[in-house]
């Protein structure tokens, strides 16, 4: 599995678990690969009404809260292991 | 506006640069295709000049020299002399680095590029902790993930 089916697979599983929250901005953070056979994709995303609710996102669009969420994905076969928060948006 | 790559990115350039099929064959580069390649090329061409810094260079360096043998090796190794023959280098001291506020968290090189970032540099890196630092300080940056996210649907 090349890189661009990983990330493709990454934020179909981000849409879909999250379908019900009104997600939006879905994007591509990060991408690492700790061997060959695990793909570790970080997806960004935002939710519409933590944007509608920013004061800052009122008058730039731009929301101030973000999720970052880190997709493990075999490498062999696409599917997905794990889904945690990304480390270096915990603190 | 001036780019600066960042250690990942100026590894996909180098590697490309040698040939786009050794970047998914080496370690360092294997998180990209070639697509992704064609991609950075593009978005330097926005660029008005590109620039370094020693400890990218260095990191590079480091890398570029585990991983590849025979004639990849004198490939990609012609390619980073050429590049670092036609690249402005800029400079911020260690001393400096090391007095910033992300050198504990993010090391000495992305303290620096953290740094030069206020210096109208727009840094290009895959790398989240230092974009979302540079961002936070109100400066410019390119994470080049966005770029290669927006071409996948």
């Amino acid at each position: 599995m090349e890189n661009r089916e990983a990330i493709k697979r990454a934020k179909d599983f981000i849409s879909e678990v999250f379908a019900d929250e009104g997600i939006v901005d879905i994007g591509l953070e990060e991408i690492k690969r700790e061997d060959n056979d695990i793909w570790d994709i970080t997806i960004g995303f935002s939710r519409d009404w933590q944007k509608n609710r920013s004061i800052t996102a009122a008058y730039t669009g731009i929301s101030s809260r973000r999720s970052y969420k880190t997709i493990k994905i075999r490498a062999e076969d696409g599917e997905v292991l794990s889904m945690e928060e990304a480390e270096w948006a915990k603190n | 506006v001036g780019f600066i790559l960042d250690t990942n990115t100026l590894l996909l350039l180098i590697v490309g640069n040698a040939s786009k099929a050794y970047i998914s064959e080496f370690k360092h580069t294997n998180i990209f295709s070639k697509d992704d390649y064609d991609l950075l090329l593009e978005l330097l061409n926005d660029a008005d000049a590109i620039v370094t810094i020693p400890q990218v260079i260095t990191e590079t360096s480091n890398r570029l020299s585990k991983g590849l043998t025979g004639k990849r090796r004198q490939h990609v190794w012609a390619e980073f002399q050429h590049f670092i023959e036609e690249t402005d280098e800029v400079y911020c001291s260690s001393s400096n680095g090391s007095r910033d506020t992300a050198f504990s968290r993010l090391g000495i090189t992305d303290a620096i590029l953290a740094i030069l970032s206020q210096e109208q540099h727009w840094v290009v890196t895959c790398d989240a902790p230092l974009f979302h630092e540079i961002l936070g300080r109100g400066h410019s940056a390119i994470n080049f993930n966005h770029e290669i996210g927006r071409k996948i649907l």
